[in-house]
């Protein structure tokens, strides 16, 4: 029983302190919703430049004729945001910069394919409130060495993480579209 | 039986804290949530008659309460006439064909038709577009564009851009720009001058329809006017009006037999 005494007389001197801290909790609350900016991990320009170590070729484009429109589609589920799309190769290797809409804004991507795999995957700029997840090397280190094993689709299961579902599903999507394109240039 | 006497005297003592603690927690939780209380339920009010006091058609006028939204009358407006449309910038947001591109909040410093394409000059990047506003290409610094671009214009067959310093033209291709080591008497594309009804044109598609009553009254309640914080908030407050409830039923529970006939008969 005074045990029970000891720890009512406790709660009630916690009482002053549950006040502040629920000030606090308030301030915190209110401060969140300021939280949002655009993030750059890194120019697309220094992607590019560190692929081809500092020695990059000059651009070249790949116009998304009506032909190719209807395979991007599928890989997308919509059409790409741009009529042509810019790459840099040379020897096997080739590097782009694609975007897609994670939940409302872009993310920007670099990508390298080399010998029909890729060979890095990064996300450049992000500008979503939530999923920037994606953009470590536990989630990015999955595509390295990943190819096209039919048409669209990726050789392997990728796993998601959970609260960032549609940053992972836009990174899949470019990560398929970034191969199937490398997949053309080389035809060409 | 004195040892007794003492435990009873203890117990009783000990309920009388926890009345005591109950009490104090229910009125500064009271005291925090009246405020809020008067907002939902004055809110709540007013919703549940939209229709009947048309706040739904009633938009606002406020300068304040649209600027909260980013729905306020930006004084800088960036028009250029092109292919006989507008392309226009209010509050970095940029228009073409009442359409909004995608621009990173970079300046608008001009636009020209060349070859069928509209090239869209922005302080950091340059947007190539078709006459019907799709986006062909954007080129950006990775393409050796230079940034803080402060002119564009169209010379002997060649798109010039500059910035300040130094001028640059790109290939025929629209992909690689290349310094220009003289630059020709040439003149950059100017702003063009924007009639008061153009203007209004251009702060309709900014705002849209404009902004509701409703849309407002239903931001307050929610707390949504203050973004997620705001919703978190209100879910706080929203808990602390439970908890509330909760403590006050109880404290009636557990109040005497006398102060709650008393309260009856009152």
């Amino acid at each position: 029983m005074i045990m029970m005494v000891s720890i009512l007389e406790l709660v009630i001197s916690f009482n002053t302190m549950v006040r502040k801290l629920l000030l606090l909790i308030i301030l915190l609350i209110w401060s969140v919703s300021y939280c949002e900016a655009l993030q750059i991990f890194q120019t697309p320009k220094a992607f590019v430049n560190n692929t081809f170590e500092d020695n990059p070729p000059k651009a070249k484009v790949l116009w998304l004729t009506k032909n190719l429109r209807p395979m991007v589609k599928e890989i997308l589920h919509h059409n790409y945001i741009k009529r042509r799309i810019q790459y840099w190769s040379k020897g096997s290797k080739s590097t782009w910069i694609l975007q897609e809409t994670g939940k409302e804004k872009l993310i920007t991507i670099g990508i390298v394919v080399d010998e029909d795999k890729i060979s890095e995957i990064k996300v450049l700029e992000f500008r979503e409130k939530r999923g920037d997840e994606i953009r470590h090397a536990f989630f990015t280190d999955q595509f390295v060495g990943a190819f096209l094993k039919s048409s669209t689709q990726l050789d392997r299961h990728i796993d998601g993480i959970s609260g960032a579902t549609l940053s992972v599903n836009a990174m899949k999507k470019l990560a398929r579209l970034a191969l199937y394109l490398d997949r053309i240039i080389n035809e060409k | 039986m004195k040892n007794d006497n003492m435990e009873i005297h203890a117990v009783s003592n000990n309920k009388l804290n926890y009345k005591k603690l109950f009490k104090i927690w229910h009125r500064n939780m009271g005291i925090m949530v009246a405020l809020f209380v008067l907002i939902f339920a004055m809110s709540g009010l007013c919703l549940n008659h939209t229709e009947a006091l048309n706040l739904d058609k009633k938009f606002i006028a406020s300068e304040t309460i649209l600027t909260m939204y980013g729905l306020d009358s930006p004084d800088n407006i960036r028009a250029f006439y092109v292919t006989n449309d507008w392309i226009y910038q209010l509050d970095n947001q940029t228009y073409f064909k009442q359409i909004k591109l995608k621009t990173d909040n970079d300046d608008l410093v001009g636009a020209i038709e060349f070859n069928d394409i509209i090239v869209v000059a922005l302080s950091n990047q340059i947007l190539l577009l078709t006459p019907e506003g799709e986006l062909i290409d954007q080129l950006t610094e990775v393409s050796g564009l230079p940034n803080n671009i402060t002119g564009i214009t169209s010379y002997e067959n060649k798109v010039w851009i500059t910035n300040s310093l130094q001028y640059y033209s790109i290939d025929e291709d629209f992909i690689n720009w290349q310094l220009e080591p003289n630059l020709p008497d040439i003149s950059w594309v100017k702003q063009a001058d924007i009639s008061a009804e153009t203007k209004q044109q251009f702060l309709q598609n900014y705002r849209g329809n404009g902004l509701s009553y409703e849309r407002v009254l239903l931001d307050i309640h929610s707390g949504r006017i203050f973004s997620v914080g705001g919703v978190w908030f209100m879910d706080f407050m929203a808990i602390l009006l439970i908890l509330m409830s909760l403590s006050g039923i109880w404290i009636w529970i557990n109040g005497s037999g006398k102060s709650r006939s008393k309260g009856y008969s009152n």
